[in-house]
């Protein structure tokens, strides 16, 4: 749940944070850009957001 | 986070802290526009211990359990994503996989040099055409005589060409067997064993990602880890482990992401005020936050029960 939720946690506050920047977060001389781009690896490396559901949710239903 | 914070968490937070201020951003643009893999880095992270955190002492590591290391990531991720992400493949995957199911002979021949950095560690699961679906892999290995011929490809992998060790697996039993993959230990230089196309990526691009190659690469009995037939099973274990790395490096990610729109918006004025003062923007940083607090109290509940329960 943990990996599942703060790597869609890290996109969205990259994602936030360079609407915050506007045009200066869309360049490179802020360092948001960079975050924006690297977030994305977290909800696929290591288990990807979907597998991690399958993981939570075989989980739950287990008895 | 409010918890009253370990001494050596604190401890390890800032060094960490100190060491990339230092030694990351100064240059970590330059290493993401050119794909550099800045190895001089991971020897510094070596030399504060930063790549053997949870080695045990007497295998040359810090010996520090989950929290610290989490807090290593989140504290390097804050700085350079692509740092975090090669610190903590090296620690969990390959260091992770030979400290957990290595013999002691194994655990005494590789761990100091991974711990101290001297050597970078490597760990092929993935393959071209088999991510999540990790059973359907095609890197095969079969026994002659008192080696194992190894044969296959594997892909995505962290320090894929820069490594100096690796732990693969490969399949030494039927198709979708879960009891029909093998970890072998492969050091650089093994005849066979080369490093290939490296991936150009659209972020972590000073985290090297690379394609392994093995072509009759034959490795000795003695690098077998645990036993034939246990590598998917141990797979797994590792990447339990690894996941908890993963939370922690989006975490420092968001919490860097956060920190900079949070300065910026009080110093960015529009229509006669910091941006900060309309709500449109003051409602961002609360969700912000609250996500973020969420995130960090789900890894240290992670940590809690790596800690306290032993899989």
């Amino acid at each position: 749940m943990a990996k599942y939720y703060a790597s869609e946690v890290s996109v969205y506050c990259a994602n936030e944070a360079v609407q915050i920047f506007g045009g200066y977060g869309y360049t490179k001389d802020f360092p948001v850009e960079k975050f924006y781009r690297d977030c994305k690896l977290c909800t696929i490396g290591e288990g990807t957001s979907e597998i991690q559901k399958l993981v939570i949710s075989r989980a739950i239903l287990k008895d | 986070m409010h918890f009253q914070e370990n001494e050596s968490v604190t401890m390890v937070r800032q060094m960490v802290r100190d060491f990339a201020e230092k030694h990351i951003r100064p240059d970590m643009m330059v290493w993401d526009e050119s794909q550099t893999f800045p190895i001089e880095v991971f020897k510094g992270l070596g030399e504060l211990g930063l790549m053997g955190v949870l080695v045990p002492e007497n295998y040359g590591g810090s010996g520090f359990g989950y929290y610290e290391y989490a807090a290593a990531i989140e504290e390097l991720a804050k700085v350079c994503g692509s740092v975090g992400l090669s610190m903590a493949a090296h620690n969990s995957l390959c260091t992770g996989h030979i400290m957990q199911f290595g013999n002691e002979d194994q655990k005494q021949r590789w761990l100091p040099k991974l711990a101290s950095a001297e050597w970078i560690g490597a760990w092929g699961l993935t393959e071209a055409n088999t991510g999540s679906d990790a059973l359907r892999m095609k890197c095969v290995a079969h026994k002659d005589g008192n080696e194992w011929v190894l044969n296959g490809a594997k892909n995505w992998i962290t320090h894929g060409i820069s490594g100096d060790i690796a732990v693969v697996l490969a399949r030494t039993g039927d198709l979708l067997d879960s009891h029909g993959i093998t970890a072998f230990v492969v050091e650089r230089g093994t005849p066979g064993f080369s490093g290939g196309k490296k991936e150009n990526k659209l972020g972590m691009r000073a985290s090297e990602t690379a394609e392994m190659i093995f072509e009759d690469c034959r490795i000795p009995e003695e690098n077998v880890l645990g036993n034939i037939g246990d590598g998917f099973i141990q797979a797994m274990k590792v990447l339990d482990g690894g996941r908890i790395s993963i939370a922690s490096l989006s975490l420092g990610i968001a919490k860097g992401a956060y920190e900079a729109a949070l300065k910026y918006s009080k110093e960015r004025e529009q229509f006669g005020k910091p941006i900060s003062n309309f709500q449109a923007i003051a409602f961002k940083l609360a969700d912000m936050a609250t996500k973020i607090e969420a995130a960090e109290l789900l890894i240290q509940e992670s940590c809690d029960l790596k800690t306290r329960v032993k899989t």
